[in-house]
């Protein structure tokens, strides 16, 4: 009788651990999902399609994808292994505010307008490097 | 005498307005030196100028910076654009929580595709490219 109610208690444990696990994950996955991982993750691999040539392209993409899933792994194992539960409810609930809501629904516009900085940005130091090259800047001792 | 009063409320109301869009710009520019990494620019600034003399990296300088500051200025304008001064006090006060600390640091690397540490997808993109051409060449 005494061994059916620790062997009980023991299952009641770790099942309850279990349950936090799940509970902690899926709260993970709606951070990762707000926080616009998603957006980037697929802004960065139409752009780097784009980057291959159309014979290499096929390729290329199958390569990228098993990557990514491996990369979705490891950013879930980053939320799991950095940060509490406490914490992902925190940053969620941010998320569930007014301005949360709409800072959420702007990733991709803001992933937009930082690529289109970045690029101006490439640009210009592009004609700096030139202008190094050519002797711009050279004084005359 | 009305001729002044009315002068006065329009001036005061103008310099009110101005303080204010002042007051709004700060604290935007507050959210993007936060929000926006620009170490990779100054490692980039210095390699560009390593060949350049003491004089000469000066004069690069300026207008390497100018470049920057143009960069933030366009970060800075979509979020002019997109959100009121409300909204940005906001996103301000909860950068400033422990956890909205935390969670700024992966959300600029994000962006960056530096994200996470453990795995930076650029990183991890870049790699993979470089070892297929290293098998191609082989």
């Amino acid at each position: 009788m005494k061994r059916i109610f620790y062997t009980a208690l023991l299952l009641l444990a770790v099942l309850s651990v279990k349950a936090q696990d799940d509970s902690f994950k899926k709260d993970v996955n709606e951070l990762i999902k707000l926080m616009g991982v998603t957006e980037q993750t697929e802004h960065t691999r139409e752009d780097k399609i784009l980057s291959v040539s159309p014979e290499n392209e096929a390729a290329f993409t199958q390569k990228l994808d098993s990557l990514l899933v491996v990369y979705n792994q490891e950013v879930e194992k980053h939320f799991l292994e950095k940060y509490t539960h406490e914490e992902v409810k925190e940053i969620i609930e941010f998320y569930n505010s007014p301005l949360g809501k709409k800072f959420s629904a702007e990733n991709k516009s803001y992933i937009a307008a930082y690529d289109e900085a970045k690029s101006l940005f490439y640009e210009k130091t592009g004609d700096l490097q030139y202008y190094v090259r050519v002797g711009k800047y050279k004084v005359e001792e | 005498m009305k001729k002044i009063f009315l002068s006065g409320i329009l001036l005061f109301s103008f310099l009110f307005t101005s303080a204010q869009d002042a007051s709004f710009k700060e604290d935007v520019s507050k959210l993007v030196e936060i929000t926006v990494d620009t170490k990779d620019m100054s490692l980039m600034r210095r390699a560009l100028s390593v060949r350049l003399t003491t004089k000469e990296k000066e004069n690069f300088n300026k207008d390497y910076d100018v470049i920057v500051s143009e960069f933030t200025g366009d970060i800075e304008k979509y979020y002019l654009d997109k959100y009121t001064h409300d909204e940005i006090k906001q996103l301000l006060a909860f950068y400033e929580t422990p956890v909205g600390k935390k969670f700024l640091s992966d959300k600029r690397l994000l962006v960056e595709n530096d994200f996470p540490d453990e795995y930076p997808l650029g990183m991890e993109i870049y790699k993979m490219k470089k070892k297929e051409k290293e098998k191609k060449e082989e």
